[in-house]
This record gives structure tokens, sequence and C-alpha cells, in this order.
């Protein structure tokens, strides 16, 4: 799984490295390329900031079964710093919403940006004093935990109205913060399970983490599964033509079938696919639907934009690509801008003696 | 103890104890259910004298008709519809407490899912009297329930109202069963301390229950079903509750957000009300062994948690209601600011949103006096918060023309202070009826 081990250099030059191309892409002017660029922020963004997340609530409420899995899921906060950069490329693209021909107090290009650029700032700083903090088991854990998800709620939910929801203004959705605050634990729970499959899994010892993270998976998957007919309901039986043409788009033709495969990937499969307290610890069947749980939110989101912003696959399959490997490669180098473990790594690493690590302290 | 296996065979057997024998914790929580003292007496009298003011009330409104309560045109939701929200958020802490924090393997459950299960059960009965007292001809109330007719009239399965009545009714079947279920083991060692009429009482109570290894298998085999069962419950009655509003087209109504935020209000209030009832009956029970400090410290985490996403629907619907540039939303939140109920608005942004913020200072969490205090200003805060919801949409629809304004008469208050009089009387009933902490699971921690 490991492709390319990271050192903070070799980061910092993957990072430009991507950016260089992202950039490349958009000033060729290609149609296309700004969906594109718009499509990765938004899965990625999400993605990387619930992992935080993930770990700050975890932490908070006392959750034991995040230990095996807390280095790799911290890992990948520096990554934030580049998004944020990555987002200002969206700049001279910014004519994919149609608001800034008659901009307004809120919606305006240079608020617009800013405000995107300083919450991701401020998401990366913030997580940073987590990580390090709760990595060094240091006393200011929690503080640094719930400013880290009152930053986390706010960017997704701004994340959410801007990004999003404002390419079809002046359709709006109170509940369409919340869900995708929510969908980035959900992505987040799938990423633990495969950092689980794919590097802790000597480390955790024992089944019991697999089946405590498949278990909020299932959680989760009905969590969505409720928020989504939340909005879904309160859309379809007020029956106003201002709302119902947001959904209209998106779950008849063209679009029909990927909504159903979205359903399908979101609720349907990880609920019944883990019903069973067997296949909960099964990594196969856990991995497989983590895949789907994380392929499901990224078809979502293309749904969100593709029925008002033209897109280009090829594009869009680049830039997944490049980030999916940049991402990967910096939850394997787990010691990458983090602190050594208080105890030598035990709650990472197997023990030496017998195989078997430190769980709890 | 874990989801898995409850209680393991090898904690206490209730059955197996010799009579008058028993650990310190059966005897304490036993101590509880003793004869009552005076001030028990005299909060009882008050509280069952409120309940009897209320339902003279309701006689007189029967008789007299929906002329003597204040819902009128355009405002026809008015208090009794705020207590049915009310009371069905009051219900919702005590399946959280019970079956998510189970679930989730939160230990300080332990001190609070009695009296929370206890609590719901008798919300859910105090809610349920509102669409009744609110239908105006009360007695035909059966007709809410679909049953085969000679006329073949249908209830309207398509109206809210309709869901209501399945989604409540279901809720308050499973909360009384796991209410029950999780009391057996208990009543069977109240059963072993009793005599007389009370042993019949309770040997009948506890389903014969001997503790045995078969009967811990199925327990825990049922417990964590029911467990199981019940938490998406909780979520689908305020869910369903909130969709009385949203479904409609009415401004600051038909927000998407509503069932998450209800969701989250009742969770809220429910447990600000646990915490109003256990402070004082920790201290009048002497149960102060058994419900500690960082037990009231973890569930006032749970009020501060909730209270941030109560404060976050807030932030969200007032700012998108400006975003949406619809002047019908905008003009719904300014009336809410500077209108007629916006000392009410104020209120609630303060007992809901400001004040539980002082939670995140640790010493305020562990501080008793005060959680008390707050725990009575955020029920405040939520009451207001459900009557500045219904009734200032209604009062100022789309049309100036069928604009008005409504104010409860003493009818309607006095039926609204019954119910709380109702509520509290149960709840004073089943402290000396009942075990009001689960032994077993004590034991068993403790083991």
């Amino acid at each position: 799984m490991l492709l390319v081990r990271l050192n903070p250099t070799r980061l910092i030059l993957a990072c430009i490295l991507i950016g260089a191309l992202v950039a490349i892409i958009g000033s060729l002017g290609g149609s296309g390329s700004g969906g594109a660029l718009l499509l990765s922020l938004v899965f990625w963004v999400s993605v990387v900031e619930g992992c935080v997340a993930l770990v700050a609530g975890a932490e908070l409420s006392n959750a034991k079964w995040i230990l095996p899995l807390k280095r790799g899921l911290l890992s990948v906060y520096p990554l934030l710093l580049f998004f944020a950069f990555l987002f200002l490329l969206i700049w001279p693209q910014m004519d994919l919403y149609s608001w800034t021909k008659e901009p307004g107090l809120w919606l305006n290009k240079g608020f617009f940006v800013t405000r995107s650029f300083v919450l991701l700032l401020l998401a990366f700083f913030v997580a940073r004093m987590f990580a390090r903090e709760s990595l060094a088991g240091g006393s200011k854990k929690n503080l640094f935990a719930v400013i880290y998800l009152l930053v986390f709620v706010t960017s997704q939910s701004l994340i959410a109205f801007d990004w999003i929801m404002s390419l079809e203004q002046p359709w709006f959705s109170t509940l369409f913060g919340g869900y995708f605050f929510v969908e980035a634990f959900y992505a987040a729970i799938a990423i633990s399970i495969i950092i689980y499959i794919f590097y802790a899994r000597k480390a955790a010892g024992s089944e019991e983490t697999l089946r405590d993270a498949a278990k909020m998976l299932f959680g989760f998957s009905l969590l969505w599964a409720g928020l989504f007919y939340a909005q879904y309901l309160v859309i379809w039986y007020g029956h106003l033509p201002e709302e119902t043409g947001y959904l209209i788009k998106r779950i008849f033709p063209p679009y029909a079938f990927i909504s159903k495969v979205i359903l399908a990937l979101l609720f349907i499969l990880p609920f019944i696919g883990l019903l069973s307290r067997k296949l909960k610890t099964v990594p196969v069947v856990t991995g497989v639907l983590s895949l789907c749980v994380l392929v499901g939110i990224f078809l979502e989101r293309f749904l969100f934009i593709v029925p008002v912003v033209e897109m280009n696959i090829a594009i869009i399959v680049v830039e997944f690509l490049a980030l999916a490997i940049l991402f990967f490669a910096t939850i394997g180098s787990e010691d990458l801008l983090l602190p050594a473990l208080p105890d030598g790594g035990a709650v990472w690493r197997p023990a030496k003696s017998s195989g078997m690590p430190k769980l709890h302290n | 103890m874990s989801p898995d296996g409850i209680r393991s065979s090898h904690s206490s057997t209730p059955g197996s104890g010799a009579p008058g024998s028993g650990s310190q914790v059966e005897v304490d929580v036993l101590a509880a259910m003793r004869k009552p003292g005076a001030l028990y007496w005299f909060l009882l009298l008050v509280c069952g004298s409120l309940f009897m003011v209320g339902m003279a009330l309701w006689a007189y409104q029967m008789t007299r008709g929906m002329g003597v309560a204040g819902i009128t045109h355009p405002v026809g939701w008015g208090v009794y519809i705020t207590n049915f929200v009310f009371w069905v958020g009051i219900a919702h802490s005590g399946t959280l407490i019970s079956a998510v924090l189970f679930l989730f393997r939160a230990g300080f459950r332990r001190s609070f899912n009695r009296s929370a299960e206890a609590m719901t059960v008798f919300a859910v009965m105090t809610a349920g009297l509102f669409p009744l007292i609110h239908l105006g001809r009360s007695w035909y109330f059966f007709w809410l329930f679909p049953y085969p007719t000679q006329r073949l009239l249908w209830t309207n399965f398509k109206s809210p109202l309709m869901w209501d009545v399945f989604a409540v009714s279901t809720y308050f079947t499973v909360s009384a069963v796991f209410f029950f279920i999780g009391m057996v083991p208990d009543l069977a060692i109240v059963k072993r301390f009793s005599s007389g009429v009370r042993k019949w009482f309770y040997s009948a109570l506890s389903l014969g229950w001997k503790g045995s290894q078969v009967q811990w298998k199925h327990y825990n085999q049922l417990y964590m079903f029911l467990a199981s069962f019940a938490t998406p419950l909780v979520v689908s009655v305020h869910s369903v509750v909130s969709w009385d509003f949203a479904m409609s087209i009415v401004p600051g109504w038909h927000t998407t957000i509503f069932a998450p935020y209800f969701v989250a209000g009742a969770i809220f209030s429910g447990t600000a009300m646990v915490i109003t009832l256990v402070v004082p009956m920790r201290r009048i029970l002497k149960l102060e062994r058994y419900i500690t400090i960082d037990h009231f410290e973890s569930i006032a985490k749970i009020l501060l948690f909730t209270s941030l996403i109560v404060t976050y629907a807030y932030i969200v619907e007032y700012g998108l209601a400006f975003y949406s540039g619809s002047v019908y939303e905008i003009g719904i939140f300014k009336y809410r600011t500077f209108g007629h109920y916006r000392f009410y608005y104020y209120g609630m942004l303060l007992f809901n949103a400001l004040v539980p913020m002082t939670l995140f200072v640790r010493s305020l969490r562990r501080n008793l006096p005060y959680l008390f205090i707050l725990s009575i200003l955020v029920n405040i805060g939520m009451y207001l918060e459900r009557f500045v919801i219904i009734v200032s949409s209604l009062a100022k629809e789309y049309s100036p023309y069928a604009w008005g304004t409504y104010k409860p008469t003493m009818v309607e208050v006095g039926i609204t202070l019954g119910s709380f009089g109702f509520f509290f009387t149960m709840f004073l009933l089943f402290t000396k009826l009942l075990p009001v902490l689960s032994v077993t699971e004590i034991k068993e921690e403790s083991h």
C-alpha cells in the first residue's frame, strides 16, 4: 500500500508538483478544469478535516478504539495547508459561480476566497496544535480538540454553503452544512478502517478495533440515511418549484442511475453488509465497504456539481489520483511533522517482545 | 459491562440471597423506598393538586368549547402544541441515556438511566394528553387511529399529524418495555426485602426472576436488542414531530434542518430535566455514593454538546434566511427579533445558547447548585423556543391581511401547569414505588 515514503522536503516537493499540475491544467483553459478542481477540493478537504475531527471527537469522549489508528489519522493534517493554497487556484475560474455577475455582500469574489482561505489555514494550524498535543499526551489536548471541532464544523458548513450550495443560488437548504460535516466524519471512519487494514493491523493486536470501527461505519450509514431523508422529504413534500428544481436535476435522467448508485454505496451496502456481527471483523468486507463509502461520497459530490458546472472526466481522474497518492503516502509516513510518541510508539507499532501492542495506557 | 454481555452470570444473583441480607447498594436503594417523610407528602400534595386543577380546566374547556382557549385564527397552534413538543422532547433523554450511552459503553449512565427511563415514560404520557386537549372534542380521539368503519373512512396517512400518532405511540411502547425489562432483576431484589401486599406486588412484577445463568443470558440478549431498537426511535420520533411543522410551507417552519435540530433540542431539554430531577433526588434519598460529581460532569458535557448543536441550528437558520433573499424568510426572522415575541426569542437565545456555554468551565460542570439552576433555565429556554417557533410563524405568515397575535388564556396556562403537576406526581410516585437506581448494574460495576 505504501507507494512513496515522504519526509517533510519530499512532501513540500510533492505538493508543489501537484499544485503546478493543477495550475497548468487550469491555465490551459480547458473546459471543466474549474469544476474538477472544485470537486477535488470538496472531497479531499472533507476527508482530511474529517480524519482529524474523528480523533478529536474520540479524544473528547474517551473512546479507546481509536488509539491504534490515531497516529495514522492525524498524520494527514499537513495536507490542509496545501489545500489552502490549492484553493487559491480557483480564483481565475470563479465564473463557474453565476453570482459573480451580480455580487452581493456575502457572495462576492474577494470575500468568498478570503474567508475560505483563512478558514483552511485556521483548520491547519489548530489541527497541528491538536495533533501534536494529542500524540504527546499533553494536558491541553481536550482544549485543542474542542477548538478544532468548532473550526471543523464552521469550515465544513461554509464549504457546503459557499462552495457547493451557492452554485445554485438562490436555492438553499439549511441542512446542507450539517450534512457535509457528518459526511466528513463518515469518510474519516472509512479511512480509519483502511488504515487498520493496511497500516495498523498488527499494532492493534485484536479484531476489536476493527469491530468498533465497523460499528461506527454502520451507525453513520444510518445517520447519513436519516439526514439524506430529512432533506429529501422536506423538499419533496413542500413541492415548491424553487426547491424541487435541485432534486429534479439530480434524480431524473441523465443522473438517475448515479443517484441510485450513491444511495446504494452510502446506505444500502454498508447497512446490510455490516448488520452481521461476524462480517464486522472480516477485513475484506469492511475494507470493501469503506471503499464503497468513499466512492459514494466522491460520486455524491460529483453529482452536486455536475448538473450546473461543466466537468472534464480526464482532469478529474488525474487530479483525484495525484491527491489520493499524496494522501496515502502521507499516512504511510507516519512520523511526518508529528512528534515522537511518549511511549516510544507502542500505541502505533507492535511491541518488540511479544508482537502485541499496548493499546491502553 | 459491554453491550455484548450486560451482566455476567457471575454478578449478583438476586434470588439467591437470604431474606433481609443484602449488599450496601441494595440497602441504600431500598432505604430510598421506605415510608416517605413530610416533605414528600407536601410535594405530592402540591403536584397532585396542580394536576387536578389542570384536569378541572380541561373539563371546563370541554363543556364550554374551545373558545375559552386563546387559539384562534391565524394562530391555531398555541401552548397546547408547544406543550406537546416540549414534553415529547423531555422524553428523549431517557432513551438516549439508557440505550445510546449503553451502546457507546458510557459507564456513567448507571447513575441516571432508571430516573431517565421513568421520566421518558411519564413525559410521553404527558405529551400524549395534549393532542387530545387540543382536539376540542377529545372523546373522538379514536378517529386518529386507522380502523374499519361503516362509512369507509380512513385516516389521512399523508398528514404528518398522523405520522405523529404512530411515532409517539411506538416510542411510548418501546420506552415502557425498555424501562420495565431493565428493572426486572431489581424488582426481584425488592421482592426479597418486601412482605405482605408489597411482596405480592413485586413478585408479580419481577416475572419469576431467579437470576439464573439462563435468565441472564436471555436478559442480556433482550436488553441489547431493545437498546439497538430504541436508538433509531429517539431520532425518528422527534424528526416526525419536527415534520409537523417542516412539511408545511409556513416561513420559519419549512426548513430542512428541522429534523436533526429538533432531535438535538429534545435531547438537550431532556438531559436538562434529568439534572433538574436527579440533583434533589440524590440529596433527599441520600444517594451521593452512587451518583457522583463525576457522573454529573459527564452529563453536563452532553448538555453542552447538545446546546452547541442547537446554537449551530439557530445560526444557520438565521444566516440562511438572509442568504436566501426571500422576503418571507427574512420577514419572519426579523419579526422574531423585533416583533411581539422578541423577549421570548431573546430568552431562548440566552438560556439555550449563551448560558450553557459556561459549561466549558470545568468547575461549573462540577458545581451541583449551578447545574441545577442551569438545567431549569435550559428547560425554560427550550419551552420558549417551541413557543417562538410555533406562534411567531403563524402570527405573521404570508399575507399581511391575515396577520395576528396570540396570548394564552388562563385556561391554557392552568392546563399547562396541570401537565407539570401530572409529570412530577408520577415521578414522585416512582421514587417511592420502584428502585431509583439500577442495583444490579451498580453491583456489577463494583465487582
